[in-house]
């Protein structure tokens, strides 16, 4: 097995490739979005040090963003023995989302790792000379476009293509190293899941009585995505107006350590800055927060026993929520709340469970606060990515407003909810009143 | 939301049509509270002739961090974890600032001994003061000594109400 990657035409690799994994990632299950909004992903690998131009692999990771030249059409051969051609994959408008080189004295080799993203509503071409087509033909030529097309054929077409490819389609022609990939980090190991509201206590017990009443006031499942503040966006501005807003703070998993101290190395583009005026306005315009709005938040276990202490219990919601409405259908399991709520800060507790797909917490409660539309973290000398200062999350697939409420403000109901991978979500505690602190329900 | 009841405090649900008054504290109930495992509440109309005060408080004090743009005046909830040995916790609810314990996106805190500390007051908002109904709520500023601050910040700390 072959490979040959030819960036715009300048770069072409050949023998220092070793790997490449392609990935579609659709952002859920809902059917008018998940082709229409998908992701589609790539990752190369190889060695540094042959005769080839890796160096401009690494020349193009450090162009800003708001530069033209950072999108660049890629496109991948992989050819087998016979010289046939397995599969050609083209992004049209590629960017740098993560690049890494490692060295070691220890085997005097250097590998690099990149990884490229697709301009979101961009086309993607995928052919292969060898395949037997999606149709069921024997066609020696099956090609697929998956940009979303009027053409219910090709849709199809298109949408088989694209589930196959969804399961990541690694190919490789040696074991590499491993290689700090920061888009690849918090990929867990789940995908699809659904938040459905199980009706029992964390413990199992089927809820009845005042649980059951709570429960069904604050249970996820009630809030819907054709509800949410996202897909009230018209789809031809919703992926222009989240892409910008993307681009105002770090790739996933790319400040863990803390390194960007504020937000001064992000550079926009003017059609950036006009989609994030358009965003503004969107934002001044949210319907308000009231006192018996929904707010949601995931919390660590070290705030969960904190909410549970008897005797110095936790009594507000502090930092940043979000209405319910408008984050819930999108933090199905703790790996699309990682991604999606950019849990990714400097010592957050949350990667790990991302990670390994545990379970997370979330706290639906309201407030006599009401936050209003200019409440929201922004951008000053000590604001550390991933916060974007726009007023909505640093999602790469979706628009969430955030709110903040300070050091806190008091509790005037809630639950707490044990959510699992699959999306599976029992009650774990209630929000009592008259002892002001959340109590777990048995 | 604090009440003062026949000279005590407590913390106050407002129902609409009545409130509820609560306490941790067995001192401060009558045989017409009821109980929870933690706390004793009673109903009570809202014209009771023993109500006195309703109000909500917010501590204050002044503490330099030597950074720029950074407010020195720091908002003390009366959350348990506030004060602890003489020291006091302060939250910076903007970023993250360098050195501070991260607790979560833009939220940082950081311990300092009180001693450090100065301008320590107090500002009520009253709906009720002195047993008369408020029209508008009533701002009132209490400057306060460093004890009178931490023994008001402990009074309304919910296992000592």
């Amino acid at each position: 097995m072959a490979f040959k990657v030819t960036i715009d035409g300048n770069i072409v690799l050949e023998k220092c490739i070793e790997s490449v994994s392609c990935n579609v990632d659709t952002p859920s299950d809902v059917l008018y979005n998940a082709r229409t909004r998908c992701k589609n992903r790539m990752t190369i690998m190889g060695v540094v040090g042959t005769d080839e131009q890796t160096i401009g692999l690494y020349q193009w990771a450090l162009i800003p963003s708001n530069n033209n030249k950072s999108y660049k059409k890629v496109e991948v051969e992989e050819i087998n023995e016979d010289g046939m051609l397995v599969r050609k994959i083209c992004f049209k408008e590629a960017f740098v989302v993560g690049y890494s080189e490692t060295f070691s004295s220890h085997d005097g080799v250097g590998y690099f790792s990149i990884d490229l993203n697709e301009f979101i509503g961009s086309d993607i071409e995928c052919s292969s000379m060898t395949d037997v087509s999606s149709a069921g033909n024997s066609s020696s030529d099956a090609s697929a476009n998956t940009e979303s097309d009027s053409d219910n054929a090709s849709e199809e077409k298109a949408s088989q293509e694209q589930k196959t490819a969804s399961v990541s389609n690694q190919k490789s022609n040696s074991a590499h190293p491993p290689v700090f990939k920061g888009s690849e980090a918090a990929k867990g190991p789940t995908g699809g899941a659904k938040l459905t509201n199980l009706g029992v206590s964390s413990s199992g017990k089927k809820l009845e009585g005042k649980n059951l009443a709570i429960n069904e006031k604050f249970r996820g499942d009630q809030f819907k995505v054709e509800d949410s503040f996202d897909a009230s966006i018209d789809k031809a501005k919703h992926d222009a107006l989240t892409s910008a807003n993307y681009r105002t703070t770090c790739a996933l998993n790319e400040n863990l350590d803390g390194h960007l101290s504020n937000n001064d190395n992000i550079k926009l583009s003017d059609k950036d800055k006009s989609c994030l005026n358009e965003l503004a306005e969107y934002r001044k315009n949210l319907s308000p927060v009231k006192e018996d709005t929904i707010m949601q938040k995931v919390i660590d276990e070290n705030q969960l026993q904190q909410y549970l202490d008897k005797d110095n219990p936790r009594r507000v919601i502090s930092g940043c929520a979000s209405k319910a409405s408008d984050v819930a259908p999108f933090t199905n399991n703790a790996d699309e709340a990682y991604k999606n709520l950019r849990l990714d800060y400097n010592g957050n507790k949350f990667l790990e469970k991302a990670q390994n797909g545990d379970s997370m917490y979330v706290m639906r409660c309201t407030s006599n606060y009401c936050p209003s539309n200019s409440d929201y973290p922004v951008i000053n000398a000590y604001t550390q990515p991933p916060c974007t200062g726009t007023g909505f999350l640093g999602s790469e697939s979706h628009l969430l407003p955030e709110y903040t409420y300070g050091r806190g403000q008091e509790i005037t109901d809630g639950a707490i909810f044990k959510v699992d991978k699959d999306g599976n979500e029992s009650l774990h505690a209630v929000w009592n009143k008259i002892d002001k602190r959340y109590e777990i329900v048995e | 939301m604090y009440m003062i009841y026949k000279n005590n405090l407590y913390h106050i649900l407002d129902e609409k049509s009545h409130y509820v008054i609560i306490t941790r504290q067995k001192s401060k109930t009558d045989a017409d509270f009821l109980s929870t495992k933690e706390s004793f509440y009673k109903e009570i109309p809202k014209d009771d002739k023993y109500i006195q005060d309703v109000y909500n408080v917010q501590f204050f004090l002044k503490w330099d961090s030597q950074l720029d743009d950074v407010d020195s005046m720091w908002e003390i909830l009366a959350e348990h974890e506030y004060i602890k040995d003489n020291k006091v916790l302060l939250k910076f609810v903007n970023g993250i600032l360098p050195g501070w314990e991260v607790e979560e996106q833009a939220v940082c805190s950081k311990y300092v001994d009180i001693d450090e500390c100065e301008d320590f007051k107090a500002i009520y908002t009253c709906t009720v003061k002195n047993g008369k109904v408020l029209t508008k709520p009533m701002v009132l500023e209490q400057k306060l000594s460093k004890d009178e601050f931490q023994d008001l910040v402990l009074e309304h700390q919910i296992k000592n109400i």
